[in-house]
């Protein structure tokens, strides 16, 4: 089945390519009505990581809609005319807590525009970076579902965890959030296989199923932000049984060969957007016990030009449009990011809960809205 | 011959208001003071005297409804008038339709929608009709148009349910709100149907209650009025607290406090000797902080632009705010006020009266008087809401005016009748010379035997002095004044009223049968309402199919009833 997954730029975004479509603005559908009001949260508050404005339409309690304003943090980059490695330093530093995802899809956008053939090795470098990448995202992820729960005891565990699998990233690539590693042409790694990995997975295994037991915990999040949508995309369309996952599509990275299996669940909630969070820790643990790492590097082609990469990032599909000219120098660059989508779907999940659900249901999309104000020139 | 006088001026203001109705309120404020003056040993008249002053005085500069709402509101006040004077029957009545009749016109006047005054007159013209009949009863037993002993309770259960239905008490509540809310009454009318018209419905059974013997049916009628009382104080309360109608939250907080009141009337039929007498001191102390706090904030309501509390604009005055909030905080039952006096002392007599039972039965006052306290909560919230949003969290244009004054006035007047409420509780005063508190300045709660007591005159000065030595000690306060910080942004709209009652709204749905409309719209059904509206559907279908069948234009019918009526007479004639 064909499935859109976003705009891409001039283009609509499919699981299976992408074609060129009209921008289809949603507005929202609010009309105030009496005793509503318009209750501001950011864009610099307690409890938010970045700066963003959330305009809760409420009377009280009572949530009727949510309309997110992410560009308190916009950024124009100058990327178009840069040479490659070059565009690279500032891609890297879009989202640092994403960095190898960004990295990755804008590079493979450019391996496949000029037709390179990647080796097969240093595709399953990148899968590592990427898991390595998720299992971060998602402890962070929970970690702040128990900071807004005022759980102090998991939450310093598994900001300890996420302490660990920083130096984990730090040993094997050099940087903790993996800026400097990808470049056009090969990779920065330390060769091997990753140790201490069953370290995360016993102490996370172990919070993970406290945490499923804690009825005040769980209680905050069933029911919390349910979100069935067929636009929906990573944990929160996994969450809703929907299996949209880019590991399990042609996206260039081979991820079957590794014996990926999709995580998903059945409640569409903030609950089930958490399970799918800690399952795809466990699994991204297990592909990444198979991986042995390897310093690969390939043949650099000047050549013009175009192509989408895509990955599937912690929060879902990540993509990038790139075009090169035939001085190897980037001549276009769209971004598809996957908070631009969350934001989209948070909005319509909050629509009828109530304001304590709020910080539970936000953290749950994972978030980051450094990625969305972005415009390249 | 003073009776004679003041209703000589009622009558002449009554005239001189149809061409100068500020000349016409001046003599109706004279008239009330000498009102005052004669209720010195009658409360009931103490009570409505100083409403009517200050509705008079407010009047003056409020006025400005055209030349019918003066004379028709004095001529309101004139019946109330002939009700309390009354020793008979007949002027009773004429007192009561008197009072009745003009408050109608007013409303229907000043309509927006013609039910309300529709529903009002209904409903008042059933109240007529039950005291009617119970007066005829009375009259029947007695033989006498003269208020004079009656050995019956029959007459004084008939007539209290007259009285409620004018009290606006559970199930009779649209006829207190009603008119007030959706009629949009002026204030002025407004305070006198809601302090001085459900007065008389107080004053009413009070008075016929004293005529009659007390037995068994009594006590158990008051068993009956302590329910009725204490679901209105909770649903009265509960309505005010998620009304967002400026006067529709006091004409809920209105019925909130006559349900206390009758629950004081309940304790007073109930119990015997010190306790009853306590109990109708409580009675009457509690109708006379109603009233007068209610009327101050019934002159607020008047003084806004706009009927929803989420928008209404008020021009800023201090002298309103203080006043307002002193009239607030008696409604909400706190000490030193008049209305914490009565507060308390309802409650005292709720417990003592369990006490004093020790019984099976005294789960009934301990139940009425969890209810009260409920109620008496959920009324703080409501009145805290209603000053808020009136008072303090709107900014006006202008500073000042004389209406903020008699506000002000008003709620002086509350705090002092407060500390001063020992005159109310003759017998009840005692001292504690261990605590350095005088003789007289300490009232008692007593079933026989001294129960729980309060000080309104020691909280008074306690607070004067403690925050004099707090000023002598720390000086001024040092207040520092910084810029409201919104997460860094430009502050934009307010926190609504309607959003301060809502987790109320959600939490009691089911109650109060909230609802979310298709767009998105909050509605709490008003069941008193629902109720009477679907009663007065199945009464139209019910005539409808009886016009249908039984007179239906036929005239074989017709003479099938009239040879059914014949045969019946000539069977009834037979036996008899």
């Amino acid at each position: 089945m064909r499935r859109k997954i976003g705009k891409l730029g001039k283009f609509c975004l499919y699981n299976d390519g992408y074609v060129e479509c009209e921008e289809k603005i949603e507005k929202s559908a609010y009309t105030p009505a009496y005793g509503s009001f318009d209750f501001v949260y950011g864009p610099s508050a307690g409890g938010l990581m970045e700066s963003v404005r959330l305009d809760i339409i409420t009377f009280g309690e009572y949530i009727r809609d949510v309309i997110v304003n992410p560009y308190y943090k916009s950024r124009t980059i100058k990327i178009k005319g840069k040479e490659i490695n070059d565009a690279l330093l500032y891609i890297e530093r879009i989202n640092a807590p994403f960095t190898a995802s960004h990295t990755i899809a804008f590079l493979m956008a450019i391996e496949k525009a000029l037709g390179i053939e990647v080796p097969y090795e240093l595709l399953l470098d990148r899968i590592a970076e990427i898991e390595l990448e998720r299992i971060r995202n998602n402890l962070l992820v929970i970690e702040r579902l128990t900071e807004a729960a005022g759980f102090q005891v998991p939450m310093s565990s598994l900001l300890w965890l996420v302490e660990k699998v920083n130096r984990i990233i730090g040993k094997y690539f050099g940087h903790r959030y993996f800026f400097g590693v990808n470049y056009y042409g090969g990779i920065n790694v330390e060769e091997g296989k990753i140790k201490d990995l069953e370290i995360i997975e016993k102490e996370f295994n172990e919070l993970f199923n406290s945490l499923i037991e804690s009825r005040i915990f769980i209680d905050r999040l069933q029911g919390n932000g349910i979100i069935k949508n067929e636009d929906s995309i990573g944990p929160a369309a996994r969450a809703a049984n929907l299996e949209y996952d880019a590991r399990n599509e042609e996206i260039g990275l081979p991820y079957k060969d590794l014996g990926f299996k999709i995580s998903t669940y059945d409640s569409a909630d903030a609950f089930g957007r958490f399970i799918v969070r800690g399952k795809e820790i466990f699994e991204s643990l297990n592909m990444l016990s198979r991986i042995n790492l390897k310093k690969i590097e390939y043949t650099n082609r000047l050549a013009e030009g175009k192509a989408v990469g895509r990955v599937e990032s912690p929060s879902g599909d990540l993509a990038y449009y790139v075009e090169v000219n035939n001085k190897g120098k980037i001549s276009e660059i769209y971004l598809l990011s996957p908070s631009s989508i969350n934001i989209r779907l948070f909005s319509k999940s909050m629509v009828k809960n109530i304001f304590t659900d709020l910080p539970f249901n936000w953290e749950s999309f994972g978030i980051w809205i450094s990625e969305i104000g972005v415009k390249f020139e | 011959m003073l009776c004679l006088l003041i209703l000589f001026l009622l009558l002449v203001s009554i005239v001189i208001s149809l061409f100068n109705r500020k000349i016409g309120y001046s003599l109706l404020g004279i008239a009330s003071v000498l009102i005052i003056y004669q209720g010195l040993h009658c409360i009931f008249l103490l009570i409505a005297g100083i409403v009517w002053l200050f509705s008079s005085a407010f009047s003056i500069f409020y006025d400005n409804y055209g030349k019918w709402l003066s004379p028709l509101f004095i001529t309101s006040i004139l019946g109330m008038y002939i009700v309390l004077i009354s020793n008979n029957y007949l002027e009773f009545l004429a007192g009561w339709e008197i009072m009745s009749i003009p408050a109608y016109a007013i409303i229907g006047l000043n309509k927006k929608i013609d039910y309300p005054a529709f529903t009002f007159m209904a409903f008042g013209e059933l109240s007529t009709a039950l005291i009617l009949s119970a007066f005829i009863y009375s009259y029947s037993i007695t033989d006498s148009i003269y208020f004079t002993e009656l050995s019956s309770p029959l007459p004084f259960i008939i007539s209290t349910f007259g009285f409620i239905v004018k009290m606006g008490i559970f199930p009779f509540l649209v006829m207190e709100w009603l008119p007030i809310t959706h009629g949009s009454a002026p204030a002025n009318l407004s305070a006198i149907l809601s302090a001085t018209m459900t007065l008389m419905g107080v004053y009413g059974i009070i008075k016929i209650a004293s005529l009659t013997q007390r037995s068994i049916v009594t006590q158990d009628f008051g068993f009956i009025l302590l329910g009725m009382g204490g679901f209105s104080v909770f649903f009265g309360a509960l309505y005010a607290y998620v009304s967002e109608h400026v006067k529709g939250l006091l004409a809920f907080s209105t019925i909130e406090n006559n349900g206390s009141i009758l629950t004081g009337i309940g304790v007073y039929l109930i119990s015997n000797g010190i306790l009853s007498h306590f109990a109708l001191d409580v009675t009457l102390v509690f109708a006379l902080a109603h009233s007068i706090a209610k009327t101050g904030l019934f002159f607020i309501s008047g003084d806004v632009e706009g009927e929803s509390l989420s928008y209404v604009k008020i021009a800023k005055s201090l002298r309103g705010k203080i006043g307002g909030i002193l009239l607030a905080t008696s409604m909400s039952g706190l000490l030193p006020n008049i209305g914490g006096v009565a507060a308390w002392g309802l409650l005292e007599s709720l417990f003592m009266l369990a006490y004093v039972e020790h019984s099976i039965l005294s789960i009934i006052p301990i139940i009425s008087g969890s209810i009260v306290a409920m109620g008496e909560g959920l009324a703080t919230g409501a009145l805290i809401k209603f000053i808020s949003y009136t008072q303090i969290f709107k900014i006006g244009k202008t500073e000042g005016s004389t209406k903020s004054s008699i506000i002000l006035l008003v709620g002086i007047i509350i705090l002092l009748l407060g500390s001063d409420s020992y005159i109310f509780f003759k017998g009840f005063t005692a001292g504690a010379p261990c605590l350095g508190m005088l003789e007289g300045l300490l009232i008692v709660s007593n079933y026989g035997k001294p129960f729980g007591g309060i000080s309104p005159l020691y909280i008074l000065l306690l607070l004067f002095i403690i925050s004099l030595i707090t000023f002598g000690i720390f000086g001024k306060p040092k207040i520092r004044r910084s810029e409201t910080w919104n997460n860094g942004e430009k502050l934009e709209e307010q926190y609504s009223s309607f959003a301060l009652a809502n987790n109320i709204r959600m939490m009691l749905s089911k109650l109060l049968r909230t609802k979310i409309l298709e767009n998105e719209v909050v509605f709490s059904a008003d069941i008193f309402w629902e109720a009477m509206y679907s009663l007065a559907k199945a009464y139209k279908k019910f005539s409808r199919i009886l016009s249908t069948s039984y007179m239906n234009s036929s005239l074989s019918y017709y003479i099938f009833y009239m040879i059914l009526a014949f045969i019946i007479i000539t069977l009834l004639a037979v036996i008899i």
